[in-house]
């Protein structure tokens, strides 16, 4: 395992895939810092809270089809390039070689998400904002990322090894990833909205969410992902009264307090399992059909 | 010893028979030349003792280690066995972004070769391939002729028992040919076996002692060189061209003769005449000057063998 593993690393580091995924992140990052610097945004809290929305829209969006790509290549790729059939001439077992190939890239998207978090707080202190507070929560935020990127890719391993041309699981990859982050979220969410009860707290709708997505989406990270980030805030009722015509009427607000990554990654373990969980149930897949294949 | 042994191997990919009960056995220390035309099922056996693809049928068996019974591998001994195997893929590139001395020094890593080892051993095998001088070169920038250098590199890397080469001078000019088989034939010397599959017939001629014909996925000869073409003289039968002293009068000879130019002929028989030929020549008051068993080339027998 340990030699698939260098093996994988070793591409990992020296081809694109680590500055592709670190660029990509940077690319995405200057504006967002840009525009906060722009709205004058120096409150931790605040910038967290833009940093969070970020990441649960654009860079979850782009890394994830950047993972399922990577991963949708991984072993096909191989198979028509002959390096696999190298590889696994030497000895090594199959099981082995899968195993150390899918820990390297766990490590090469490590290293980036990690070098990423360093990315951020610079760009949040130039911006302006105390990152001392944050600073925890920035690295959740991607190791939350990260589980996430790891569940894309083992999705792409099962595609790698069921589909035999690394162009048309290309195609593919991207096929799932549009089923996974958009079709069957919105079709979740329009039966959800259906069925929803009335008069609702802000946590109980948020609760009343997570329960849909655990139980209808559990297979799709991207929707597991921002189950748990829709808990970083807590939400306190508050009645607030207002006059209309003379008269005075009273209603149910909420107030948003930010609670942090680690009391939404608490709050929402089930979510949190879920990513761990269904990654290894993928990951399995696309090993059983590894050890069962020609490889010509 | 016997290095491989394949006893009744079948494989199939959906509705093709790529094997169709294979037995082979190759001895220790001999240069195997394995030959069949395209699809007849070379590269799928190669695969198969490699543990690449998966056979439904049969038993194999590497450097005395059962890796294959009953449609199942057995992992532990195929990797044990894979240690002291190298293999040459046909159609494969190596890792474009390394140089030959990384490309070496991971895969020295598969085997567990110590580091000091594995860099002295990378430059002895570098310079027998002709790669010294570029050794910290990018592979993608090599040329054809270049990666299959290295392919056969990587192949020794761990001083295999037994090397595995598919279609192996594919691509390569003039010298490399020459320097490729010389490298087999050192192998030989070395005591080591070689199972080397090709369709150019020529260079298994030159490097091979024994030959395995494999037509539609079954292995229909096996033999030495010497044999095979003993044996096809035999069937095929002898052409004798005889240059002679004076003009011989054939006319009561008991074989096909055929006048090719003063005082030359070429005599067909379908056994070894060339005792019976001085005779009868002799028998006519001539001589003969030179004489020329015409043998027939691997190419011409396996031909007759494919058809």
């Amino acid at each position: 395992m340990f030699w698939g593993f260098q093996l994988e690393f070793m591409k990992g580091m020296r081809t694109k895939k680590l500055w592709a995924v670190l660029l990509i992140i940077i690319g995405l990052y200057i504006p967002v810092f840009y525009l906060m610097k722009q709205e004058d945004i120096t409150n931790e809290l605040e910038a967290i809270a833009v940093m969070i929305r970020f990441s649960s829209q654009t860079a979850l969006f782009f890394l994830g089809i950047l993972a399922i790509i990577f991963g949708a290549g991984a072993i096909n790729k191989e198979i028509e390039d002959g390096t696999i059939r190298i590889a696994l001439s030497k000895s090594v077992t199959r099981l082995g070689y899968i195993l150390g190939k899918y820990s390297g890239q766990l490590v090469v998207f490590g290293v980036a998400l990690l070098l990423t978090s360093f990315v951020t707080l610079a760009g949040l202190q130039w911006v302006g904002v105390s990152v001392s507070k944050i600073t925890a929560d920035v690295f959740l935020l991607n190791v939350l990322l990260l589980l996430t990127m790891l569940e894309f890719i083992a999705i792409g391993y099962i595609i790698s090894t069921f589909v035999r041309s690394s162009g048309a699981s290309l195609g593919v990859a991207l096929g799932v990833f549009f089923i996974l982050y958009v079709l069957l979220p919105t079709v979740v969410s329009y039966e959800m909205g259906k069925n929803l009860p009335e008069n609702l707290s802000m946590e109980e709708l948020n609760d009343y969410t997570a329960n849909y997505y655990t139980k209808y989406l559990f297979y799709s990270p991207s929707a597991q992902f921002s189950v748990i980030l829709d808990a970083v805030n807590e939400y306190k009722e508050v009645t607030k009264t207002i006059e209309i015509n003379g008269e005075t009427h009273t209603y149910r607000d909420y107030t948003a307090e930010y609670a942090g990554i680690g009391r939404a990654m608490r709050k929402r373990a089930v979510n949190v399992a879920l990513l761990v969980v269904m990654t290894l149930v993928y990951l399995g897949i696309a090993t059983w059909r590894f050890l069962r294949m020609d490889l010509r | 010893m016997i290095m491989i042994t394949v006893e009744n191997l079948v494989k199939a990919y959906k509705d093709v028979r790529a094997l169709d009960g294979l037995t082979l056995r190759v001895p220790h220390g001999v240069v195997y030349g394995f030959l069949g035309p395209n699809g007849a099922g070379k590269s799928t056996t190669i695969l198969s003792l490699l543990g690449l693809v998966f056979p439904q049928e049969g038993r194999i068996e590497l450097l005395g280690e059962e890796v294959f019974r009953d449609g199942k591998f057995n992992e532990g001994n195929l990797v044990k066995a894979k240690a002291r195997i190298g293999y040459m893929p046909e159609h494969a590139t190596l890792w474009e972004f390394l140089t030959p001395m990384q490309t070496l020094d991971i895969i020295g890593r598969a085997f567990r070769i110590p580091k000091a080892e594995r860099e002295k051993r990378a430059e002895e095998i570098l310079k027998l391939v002709n790669l010294w001088e570029v050794r910290n070169k990018k592979v993608g920038k090599f040329s054809k002729g270049m990666r299959q250098r290295l392919l056969l590199a990587q192949a020794l890397i761990n001083d295999p028992e037994l090397l595995i080469l598919d279609e192996p001078m594919t691509g390569l000019d003039p010298t490399g040919i020459a320097e490729f088989k010389e490298i087999i034939r050192e192998q030989r010397k070395a005591g080591k076996t070689v199972f080397f599959s090709s369709h150019i017939l020529a260079h298994v001629e030159e490097v091979c002692d024994t030959v395995g014909v494999i037509v539609k996925g079954r292995l229909i000869l096996e033999d030495s060189i010497e044999n095979i073409k003993r044996e096809f003289l035999k069937k095929a039968g002898y052409t004798i061209i005889i240059e002679t002293n004076r003009p011989v009068d054939w006319s009561s000879a008991p074989w096909s003769v055929t006048p090719l130019g003063e005082n030359r002929y070429r005599v067909v028989s379908p056994e070894d005449i060339r005792e019976e030929l001085h005779d009868y020549v002799a028998s006519q008051g001539a001589k003969i000057l030179t004489m020329q068993v015409k043998e027939p080339t691997l190419e011409e027998i396996f031909l007759k063998l494919v058809k």
